[in-house]
C-alpha cells in the first residue's frame, strides 16, 4: 500500500482538526456543574443569657437625728445594696451639698458626709463628692453589699433642717 | 382566737414575698461601651435598662462624667432616649452616639474615659437627713481613630460544591465527541478515496 505525502499530510491535517474541534466542544460543553450544598435536617436552638446587675436598697433615706454644729456622726448608718442579678456590680456614688429645707440659699458641703464599707465607730471613712466615684465595693450578683455613712456639721452652721440627695448607681 | 403555726408562716412568706417585688428595682446589662470614632463620623452602641420590680420607675439618662485631654476636643456624647419610664417587667434600649465636633481636628490614637448613669427620679422629701436615690451606670470609652477608606468586597453567592461526578461527565463527553468527529472524518475520507478511484 503506497501512500502519497500529499493524502498523508491531509490525513494528519484532517486529524489535527478534528482533535481541535473535540477540545474547543469540550470546553464548551464543560461548564462548571455545582450541587448546592445540602444542610442536615436539624434545627438548633440558641440562647444567650447576657450578664445582668440591678439594683435595690434597703431604704430610700438616712437619718442623723440632730447633730450640734461642730459636732460629728460615727460612719455607721447602714444601707444595704442588693444586687438581684447574676453578674457583680461595683457601688458609684455622689451627692449633693446640704440643703436648709426652708431657705436653699442655706447649705453646708457635700463632703460633710462620708462613707465607709465597714461600720465605724468614730466619723471615719472617704468624703462624699459632687462628682461620681467608684468606691470598689463589689455586690456579687445575687447578694448584697453595705456602706455606711456618717456626717458632720461645720461650726456655726445655722439651725435647721437640712437635707442631701445621695445617688448610689450599681456599675457592671 | 386559736391562730395555727400554718397561717403565721403563710403570713411571713407573704410578708416576704411582698418585701422582695417592692425592693425590686432597675437594672442593666453588664459590658462596657467602647467606641473607636473617626473625626468626622458617627458610631452609636446601646446600653439595655430594665425594670424587675412591679412598680413602674422613671427614669433619666445622663453623661455623668468624661475625662478630659489637653488641647484636644472632647466627645459629643448623645442620649437617646435620655428619660423615660420602665413599666413592670419592661426594658429599654437606649441608644448612645459618640462623634467629635465639626471642625475640630482630633489626634488618632486618643482615649476618653466616661460614665453613663440611668437615674430613679423619685419624689424628694422635706425630712431632714439625707435622700437615697438609686440608678445603674455604664463605663464608656472614646477612641480617637484614624480616617481611612475600607473597601468592602462581599459576595452573597451561597456555598457550592463541586460535583464529584463531574469528571466523569466530562471524560465521556469527550470521548464521545472525539469518536463522532473521528468517524464522520473517516467516512468523508472513504467517499473522497472512492471518488479519486472512480
Amino acid at each position: 500500500m503506497v501512500i502519497s505525502v500529499k493524502k498523508a499530510f491531509f490525513v494528519m491535517s484532517g486529524l489535527a482538526l478534528v482533535l481541535m474541534v473535540s477540545v474547543l466542544l469540550i470546553t464548551m460543553i464543560s461548564s462548571p456543574v455545582f450541587v448546592a450544598t445540602s444542610s442536615p435536617e436539624n434545627v438548633v436552638a440558641n440562647i444567650i443569657v447576657p450578664g445582668v446587675c440591678e439594683i435595690s436598697l434597703s431604704s430610700n433615706r438616712l437619718s442623723f437625728g440632730s447633730i450640734l454644729p461642730n459636732s460629728n456622726y460615727s460612719a455607721n448608718v447602714l444601707v444595704s445594696d442588693t444586687n438581684g442579678g447574676n453578674t457583680g456590680a461595683y457601688i458609684n456614688i455622689y451627692g449633693s451639698n446640704w440643703i436648709d429645707v426652708s431657705n436653699s440659699l442655706i447649705h453646708f458641703s457635700v463632703t460633710n458626709t462620708i462613707w465607709n464599707a465597714i461600720a465605724q465607730t468614730s466619723y471615719t471613712g472617704t468624703a462624699l463628692t459632687a462628682v461620681v466615684a467608684n468606691t470598689q465595693i463589689l455586690v456579687p450578683g445575687g447578694s448584697s453589699a453595705n456602706i455606711y455613712f456618717g456626717a458632720a456639721v461645720p461650726a456655726g452652721q445655722a439651725a435647721g433642717t437640712y437635707n442631701q440627695t445621695i445617688t448610689l448607681l450599681n456599675s457592671c | 382566737m386559736k391562730v395555727s403555726t400554718a397561717s403565721i408562716m403563710f403570713s411571713l412568706i407573704i410578708l416576704a414575698s411582698v418585701t422582695m417585688i417592692v425592693n425590686a428595682g432597675l437594672g442593666e446589662i453588664a459590658g462596657d461601651l467602647n467606641f473607636n470614632v473617626s473625626f468626622g463620623s458617627t458610631q452609636s452602641q446601646s446600653l439595655t435598662v430594665f425594670n424587675t420590680g412591679s412598680l413602674p420607675i422613671t427614669y433619666e439618662a445622663i453623661l455623668a462624667t468624661i475625662s478630659n485631654v489637653p488641647n484636644e476636643p472632647t466627645p459629643i456624647i448623645t442620649i437617646n432616649p435620655a428619660n423615660g419610664t420602665l413599666q413592670a417587667h419592661q426594658q429599654q434600649v437606649i441608644n448612645v452616639t459618640a462623634y467629635f465636633p465639626p471642625n475640630q481636628r482630633v489626634d488618632p490614637g486618643l482615649s476618653w474615659t466616661g460614665l453613663i448613669e440611668i437615674n430613679e427620679i423619685s419624689n424628694t422629701s422635706s425630712q431632714s437627713g439625707g435622700v437615697l436615690r438609686v440608678g445603674v451606670a455604664k463605663v464608656i470609652s472614646v477612641t480617637s481613630a484614624s480616617q481611612e477608606i475600607r473597601v468592602i468586597i462581599s459576595s452573597s453567592q451561597p456555598t457550592q460544591q463541586q460535583s464529584p461526578f463531574k469528571i466523569i461527565y466530562e471524560s465521556v463527553g469527550a470521548v464521545v465527541i472525539i469518536i463522532v468527529l473521528i468517524a464522520v472524518y473517516y467516512i468523508y475520507m472513504r467517499k473522497r478515496e472512492n471518488r479519486e478511484k472512480h
